[in-house]
């Protein structure tokens, strides 16, 4: 499938809008799940957008952006899998593989930017000492556009690539299944390494049974048919009464100690 | 405190340093990392307070310039807060200490409430509407976040109206709330794991004419249903906790490894 020049032009406005709500703005625009919708509306199939955008999302749940780390991109590799799964017919998960590697290509980017952005910072002290409150804002906002401008190219050239590869893909898949299983597996247990680094992050040792809780949980829901859909909102009620009773706990346990000194625990 | 005489600054301007906390990572960078934003949004009240005292202006751009990381959500908490004590010209050491002192716990809190608790049950719950098809899930999606949006104007007046009355109760509770937050967080990681990720192996083992052995529904399964799931976050967490490796070389890894799983029909 080819895209005409408004596509390509309106994939490109919001590949600029995203790049900036990455880190600015309502920051949730540029999610693969809101990306995902919009640009499969932009190309014409919505729906493919929706079901893309979700399989993605499911994804990067933790590969997120926290305490300044940067991981794979999950603009590019939205917007890029949407434009494959679109371009020829792929399924959601191997178009999702597919993606991979320019994710870790937007990741680059990223540092590339943050890079060049710190000898920066050597100017905007003299701006500083000078009362230049005119220079920072500019500085400010420039470094934004940039940012924006750099995503608007790279989506608009993967976009024209990606279309042109159209052809190509669907020859691939066709001749050589595993090829495509092999990204559809691959799209789906990059998940787990999601899961991992946030868990990395968040369990402190006290933490492992709530966690397999959780699991317990939600297994035993999803075996139930009716209740399937809705396991995950369960789950979080009742995380939910484990966080309040553990929070009022915690507070009764200050009080009693006097606020002077809290604990050295790991894990946040 | 800031009494009424020495009040300058108006509702508008709290409104406005709330909106201008929106591009706080605007020039973000591995030197100060969101300094350039924190600066930027503050100045139009900064302005406003010095007027003509060129030396108290430079000052204050110059301490606020200084490195801070913390969470864009919140960030209008913290920046109320010090331009309230800006106004009624507090100590510049005491402005900066609270500064350092607070912008790592609200740091905490805001990923531990954000990122690692609304996020994954959002967007657990919308990905899987969105992956029927339904428009709903980017829809409710986008609404829960328009609402965190929307707070940060009510954090920012927060942080102006009770001033350094604030700082004793965040010290306090920043730890306990962001241990609270996190619990949530566990537990639903864990029913994610459950509910939205498997492996499906395909082996099947030929015993003879009359029986196979499907490996997935006749021995993982019948150990427990998404023990394979769980298996391998453990294995990927030991990597990452207990070796180090690096997150790039783990999404390499398994992804070589599920083409080549699937080139042998196991996957």
């Amino acid at each position: 499938m080819e895209f005409n020049a408004i596509q390509i032009l309106l994939v490109g406005v919001w590949a600029f809008i995203v790049g900036i709500d990455q880190f600015n703005l309502l920051e949730s625009l540029w999610q693969p799940i809101v990306t995902g919708a919009v640009v499969g509306a932009i190309l014409g199939d919505l729906r493919m957008g929706l079901i893309v955008g979700g399989t993605y999302q499911l994804m990067t749940i933790g590969n997120m952006p926290v305490g300044g780390a940067q991981p794979p991109n999950a603009i590019i590799g939205g917007i890029m899998a949407t434009v494959f799964a679109i371009s020829s017919g792929l399924e959601a998960t191997a178009a999702v593989g597919l993606a991979i590697p320019f994710a870790l290509f937007g990741q680059y980017m990223i540092t590339l930017v943050f890079t060049v952005m710190s000898p920066m910072m050597s100017k905007a002290d003299k701006m500083a000492e000078a009362g230049d409150t005119k220079g920072i804002v500019r500085m400010n906002y420039l470094a934004m556009g940039a940012l924006g401008l750099l995503f608007a190219l790279v989506c608009i050239g993967g976009l024209m690539g990606g279309s042109a590869l159209g052809t190509t893909l669907q020859g691939i898949a066709d001749k050589y299944g595993w090829i495509m299983d092999g990204l559809g597996a691959a799209g789906g247990m990059m998940r787990f390494v999601g899961f991992a680094i946030l868990l990395r992050i968040m369990l402190s040792n006290e933490l492992w049974g709530i966690y397999f809780a959780g699991f317990t949980l939600a297994t035993l829901i999803g075996y139930i048919p009716e209740l399937s859909g809705s396991a995950l909102l369960l789950v979080a009620f009742v995380g939910i009464a484990i966080a309040l009773n553990d929070f009022q706990t915690r507070v009764a346990m200050k009080q009693n100690a006097g606020s002077a000194n809290g604990g050295d625990e790991d894990g946040i | 405190m800031a009494s009424n005489e020495n009040k300058i600054l108006t509702k508008k301007d709290i409104n406005k340093l709330a909106f201008n906390s929106v591009f706080l990572q605007a020039g973000f960078n591995y030197e100060r990392m969101q300094s350039c934003g924190f600066l930027a949004a503050q100045l139009p009240a900064l302005k406003k307070i010095y007027k003509d005292d060129k030396e108290g202006l430079s000052a204050a751009m110059t301490d606020n310039l200084e490195f801070i990381n913390t969470h864009p959500n919140l960030v209008g908490f913290l920046m109320g807060l010090l331009i309230s004590m800006e106004e009624s010209h507090e100590d510049r050491g005491i402005i900066k200490g609270l500064k350092v002192a607070l912008f790592a716990p609200l740091a905490g809190i805001g990923d531990a409430i954000f990122w690692f608790t609304l996020l994954p049950i959002v967007a657990g719950i919308c990905s899987s509407m969105a992956m029927e098809g339904s428009a709903l899930g980017p829809i409710i999606f986008f609404l829960v976040y328009l609402a965190i949006f929307i707070m940060r104007w009510f954090w920012t007046h927060l942080g102006y109206n009770l001033g350094v009355k604030a700082v004793a109760k965040i010290t306090d509770l920043s730890e306990v709330l962001a241990k609270a937050a996190t619990v949530l967080g566990c537990t639903v990681i864990g029913g994610l794991i459950a509910s939205y990720v498997s492996i499906n192996v395909q082996t099947e083992i030929v015993v003879n004419e009359a029986k196979t052995v499907a490996l997935q529904a006749d021995f993982f399964d019948m150990i427990f249903p998404n023990i394979l799931s769980i298996g391998y976050v453990f294995l990927m967490y030991y990597f990452l906790k207990k070796k180090k490796v690096s997150p790039v070389v783990l999404i390499l890894a398994t992804f070589v490894l599920s083409i080549v799983l699937s080139f042998f029909g196991i996957l």
